[in-house]
């Protein structure tokens, strides 16, 4: 690195200027110039006289070397070239710049329809996952009143009728019971609907032990409940809600001798 | 204010003319070179013309300096320098090229084939008078300048004709820089104060 010193007193800046200094010399001037604005501005001075000392001592141009040069420029394709060419650079350059813009629009666009096809398809996958539980459900709900049905059409299904009593006297439930399949069906849409804190419980009386044989739900046509060996009645007790272990016989509402 | 004084005073700074005109060129319009021409041949043909010391060779160097400013006037960097320091150091090297070149045709060359009739001989200019304030300086100042700026020679070259110290040489171009500059700020306190009394 050429020291500031060193420049001004080896009168650098002028050899500079009188472009006597050699292609690396000169970057490396260039360089300080850039950074310094103290030596760009004795450079400037510098510049300065050197330039009025030529104004002072200016020899007419001649006239023929203008004309000839405006011929020049303008006629030979060789000088006239490497502008048009960056022009024309340019030019192409800004083709291609302004296709890969399109390009990239274009890209953009199919990538955000691919995104919304992508995200539809999405849909209709899980629209059709939804479809196939519903349609499993329904199948198997259909199977279940199917087998219901089955059961209740059993010759060997044997059918009773429990009535309410005082406490409940329009009561009916009716249950379905097959011995030689150990299932039971109870259809309780008749019992009046209860508070929330209390619940419908059958029970399966056997050898005068109250057996639980679940809770009625209302809400459905037929309820599968549990099937009781040895049963002599059935009854329908209400407890709190969820059910008791025990029956409470004072809220009994209903009760049916099997044969 | 004269012709000639008015013609220096413009040109004491770059001129926004001088700027738009250098900017039309670096457009490819090659229009702008007869003004530029007009503005800075003069100058520059006077540095050429001592530099050839003949006026056919001084002529087409001048024309290959505005081909080849034309040509790389892309590479022009005002953050480095002026414009006509960019355009003297082209024209300067173009001088001591096309000398070279005469020289050494002249060495291996043996003219006596040719018949040359003395009007085809090349119109020898020797010595061309300084004018201005160099003029003002010691004549060991104008001297050195004369070598390094009007005949093209460097540093070393030029103490060397002087028969003075490379350094002795140097301090002398800083001195002869420092009295020109001194005039120059005399001349343009001189304009200011007639253009306030015109004004």
């Amino acid at each position: 690195m050429i020291d500031k010193d060193d420049i001004i007193g080896n009168n650098v800046l002028e050899r500079y200027v009188l472009g006597e200094l050699s292609d690396s010399q000169q970057k490396e001037i260039e360089h300080a110039i850039y950074n310094s604005a103290a030596l760009k501005a004795q450079l400037d001075i510098i510049e300065s006289d050197f330039e009025k000392l030529a104004r002072e001592n200016t020899i007419e141009a001649p006239v023929e070397i203008k004309r000839n040069l405006l011929m020049i420029t303008s006629t030979d394709n060789s000088l006239k070239k490497h502008r048009p060419k960056q022009s024309k650079a340019r030019f192409l350059f800004w083709i291609a710049a302004s296709f890969a813009i399109f390009l990239l629009l274009g890209n953009i666009y199919l990538y955000s329809q691919r995104q919304d096809t992508l995200e539809n398809l999405k849909i209709a996958e899980q629209e059709k996952l939804k479809l196939n539980e519903k349609l499993h459900r329904v199948n198997d709900s259909l199977k279940t009143i199917n087998s219901q049905y089955a059961l209740i059409e059993n010759p060997k299904t044997e059918t009773y009728t429990l009535t309410g009593n005082k406490l409940k006297p329009n009561a009916e439930v009716i249950a379905y019971i097959n011995d030689a399949e150990k299932k039971v069906l109870v259809d309780a849409k008749n019992l009046t609907q209860l508070d929330k804190a209390h619940d419908y419980q059958m029970w399966a009386d056997v050898n005068g032990k109250m057996i639980d044989m679940g809770l009625l739900d209302t809400n459905q046509d037929l309820v599968v409940m549990n099937y009781i060996e040895g049963a002599k009645s059935i009854n329908v007790t209400i407890e709190p809600a969820g059910g008791s272990d025990h029956a409470t016989v004072a809220n009994l509402v209903g009760n049916v001798y099997l044969d | 204010m004269d012709e000639q004084l008015s013609h220096f005073v413009k040109h004491l700074t770059m001129t926004e003319e001088d700027i738009t005109l250098i900017e039309r060129l670096k457009n490819g319009d090659n229009a702008a070179l007869a003004p530029l021409y007009d503005n800075y041949a003069p100058a520059i043909y006077g540095i050429i013309i001592r530099i050839c010391k003949e006026e056919h060779l001084a002529k087409t160097v001048l024309q290959e300096t505005f081909i080849t400013i034309w040509k790389k006037i892309d590479s022009y960097d005002s953050k480095k320098g002026r414009f006509y320091t960019w355009a003297y150091r082209i024209a300067k090297h173009k001088s001591l090229n096309q000398l070279r070149k005469t020289e050494k045709l002249i060495r291996t060359e043996d003219l006596s084939v040719y018949d040359i009739k003395e009007g085809d001989q090349p119109k020898r200019i020797d010595s061309l008078k300084l004018n201005g304030y160099i003029n003002l300086l010691e004549e060991h100042h104008k001297k050195a300048i004369e070598y390094v700026y009007f005949n093209g020679l460097t540093h070393r070259e030029a103490h060397e004709e002087m028969g003075v110290p490379l350094g002795t040489f140097k301090s002398y171009v800083r001195q002869a820089l420092h009295q020109l500059r001194k005039s120059y700020l005399k001349i343009a306190s001189y304009i200011m104060v007639l253009m306030q009394v015109s004004g």
